[in-house]
């Protein structure tokens, strides 16, 4: 079943990546080795520098140091997710939930009745646990019995550090109507070494082209802008006087 | 393909004075390449169009060295001053882009944007100074020239109350009548000047281009005061003459400069009309084909030397409409009054922001802003490299 949500404006715009500090465009950049996404997430931390490094902090520990596992990690994070009706998080954890080993069919059954799946013992815990902690409701003794058989202390309380900081990420999303990230489709080809350093680009696309520190040069502001600056990208090509902004159209094979 | 008489360079002002000679216009609506004849009789190709221009200026087979055989020059002077001790507008890459690269940083889009408030700060200093006690100036003398002079020798480190020297220097180096013994001692002058300059900075830096520059071991001294040359001349001579003339053309349409005070936002697009419309490097860029290529509908051999026509680029009425009309709420960002390819106006940035304060401020604070004299007493600078207005009389009274 979908449900067919009326677009409204964000309570609270991300802000664009040129108004961000360099240090979160830094880690957005970083973040991308975890998949796509993520631009109006960072975007909304962005009013918030101090905050977004603790948060983003959190969130590096959680994926990359993190004692549950991937698989597990993945499951709490769907599940809790689709339990406070945040698609924005379900939508784009489907990458990093299939790195970490989850079919097509157990990310869809995340965002279902859990008996409709004929889940395994562990990820029926996990995902019962995820459906109690989503609405901080008590975890029975039985539940927390046979979690604890497999999960030690550490991962115990990552589990529920875990839950909590992805329903905080998800209330704050939500009430902020934070719209989901656009797919990235725009392909922008630079070649630095022709650049002049004229900035005609950023001038022409301000969201989306930087230069850099030392000389000048073109830089982006994003790995893979939006596909809604195509237009700006596209003028920003044409004036560049040095030929260095090449724009790949979707339609076109990217170069090899 | 051909025309059956080329073209005498430089051909002869008409009455508009913010048209560039009308024989260059008329080319350009004949064809988008030309052949011409320089003042030394070698012949060359006028080249008009706007993609011709385009093509030509990002195409690395045209040099932009001048000691490339065939490069163009308008004057002995010109002659002189491009190929005796270059900076790198006269060069081809690799040795532009290193040069070009070592100064880059210091025109940055955010770095400019950062100055602004200074530039603010200098531009009504300057409008105090001419207003105080007066009720008429000369509006080159008094504030056209002092503007964009105290902003790059502030960002460059010149002192400056060496302006009477750095001015004259300049003006005698960018006027074609020069001759090239004058052309010598006035370069030789200014570099000298520079190179003393970067040498007490090496011993004293301060937070500046020039100190910067003579700290780098990369550089030896001829390059540091070449550079510092370019930087200061081009930096004050075309933003002084731009802004004397965009305020003449304002004056001139009360309709344009009505919608510029009352909508100061119109201020960024204004800025880029202007310089499309003036455009005031009237007689292009030379280059010379080091290859033979083909341009538009004429094969240009190798050893040819080329001018490319800013002017008449952006007078193109496909690109841009009605264009001999100055329009402030035209889309004028395509234009290529700051030249393309590789050798694009490096202060374009500052060109503009400074343009931008001057004219919104100037608008602002002088109200009655008006000519002194009749219009047709004004007398321009036919002559230079680039087009301006040798004193232009206003009051505000």
């Amino acid at each position: 079943m979908t449900t067919t949500r009326v677009p409204r404006a964000p309570r609270i715009p991300p802000l664009p990546p040129a108004e961000w500090p360099p240090v979160l465009r830094a880690l957005l950049a970083d973040s991308h080795r975890d998949g796509p996404g993520r631009e109006n997430l960072f975007g909304t931390l962005a009013h918030h520098p101090v905050l977004a490094h603790a948060w983003l902090s959190l969130a590096r520990v959680l994926t990359h140091e993190g004692t549950l596992g991937h698989r597990r990690r993945e499951l709490i994070v769907l599940r809790v997710a689709h339990r406070l009706d945040a698609p924005y998080v379900h939508r784009r954890h489907r990458t990093p939930a299939a790195d970490a080993g989850l079919t097509d069919a157990e990310i869809e059954a995340t965002a279902g009745d859990l008996d409709s799946h004929a889940w395994a013992g562990e990820d029926s815990d996990l995902l019962e646990a995820a459906d109690l902690l989503a609405f901080n409701s008590p975890v029975p003794d039985a539940l927390w019995g046979r979690l604890a058989r497999v999960l030690g202390p550490g991962q115990l309380v990552e589990l529920l550090v875990l839950a909590g900081q992805t329903a905080a990420m998800c209330a704050t999303l939500n009430t902020l109507r934070t719209p989901s990230d656009r797919q990235p489709s725009l392909v922008v080809l630079l070649d630095r070494e022709r650049c002049c350093s004229a900035g005609q680009c950023v001038g022409a696309a301000p969201e989306v082209f930087e230069q850099d520190e030392e000389e000048g040069r073109v830089a982006l502001l994003v790995p893979e802008p939006d596909v809604r600056y195509a237009d700006e990208v596209r003028f920003a090509a044409d004036l560049c006087p040095s030929g260095a902004i090449t724009l790949v159209d979707e339609e076109e094979p990217a170069r090899p | 393909m051909t025309t059956a008489t080329s073209l005498e360079l430089p051909a002869r002002y008409g009455s508009c004075p913010f048209s560039p000679p009308p024989a260059y216009t008329d080319a350009a609506r004949e064809a988008t390449v030309t052949r011409a004849v320089l003042p030394d009789g070698t012949a060359c190709w006028l080249v008009t169009g706007y993609d011709e221009v385009r093509a030509v200026l990002a195409d690395t087979r045209f040099s932009a060295d001048a000691r490339t055989p065939g490069f163009p020059f308008l004057s002995a002077g010109q002659r002189e001053l491009a190929t005796a001790k270059p900076s790198f507008i006269r060069m081809d890459d690799p040795e532009h882009a290193r040069l070009r690269r070592m100064v880059s940083k210091d025109f940055l889009v955010k770095r400019i944007e950062e100055l602004r408030p200074g530039i603010q700060d200098i531009v009504d200093r300057a409008v105090d100074r001419m207003t105080e006690g007066r009720t008429s100036a000369d509006l080159v003398a008094d504030f056209a020239l002092p503007v964009p002079s105290l902003v790059i020798c502030l960002m460059l480190g010149v002192p400056y109350e060496d302006h009477d020297l750095f001015q004259s220097l300049s003006r005698t180096l960018l006027d074609n009548r020069t001759t090239r013994p004058e052309a010598e001692r006035a370069h030789a002058q200014l570099m000298g000047y520079l190179a003393e300059l970067a040498a007490r900075k090496r011993s004293r830096p301060a937070d500046d281009i020039l100190s910067r520059l003579a700290a780098r071991e990369d550089l030896t001294d001829q390059e540091t005061a070449s550079l510092g040359f370019l930087l200061l001349v081009t930096g004050h001579e075309s933003t002084a003459n731009m802004t004397a003339v965009s305020v003449l053309a304002l004056l001139q349409r009360p309709d344009q400069a009505g919608l510029l005070r009352a909508d100061p936002g119109l201020v960024r697009g204004a800025v880029e009309e202007l310089l499309r419309h003036l455009t005031i490097i009237h007689l292009g860029l030379g280059r010379a084909a080091t290859e033979t290529v083909r341009v538009g509908e004429v094969t240009i051999p190798a050893g040819d030397g080329v001018i490319c026509m800013l002017s008449t680029a952006n007078r193109d009425r496909q690109l841009f409409g009605e264009t001999d009309d100055l329009d402030l709420t035209r889309d004028a960002r395509r234009h290529v009054a700051f030249g393309y390819g590789i050798h694009q106006c490096l202060g374009q940035t500052l060109a503009r922001v400074e343009l931008q304060t001057v004219l919104t401020t100037l608008f602002r604070r002088l109200p009655g802003l008006r000519l002194a004299v009749p219009v047709d007493q004004l007398a321009y600078n036919q002559d230079n490299i680039v087009y301006g207005l040798r004193a232009l009389p206003v009051t505000w009274g």
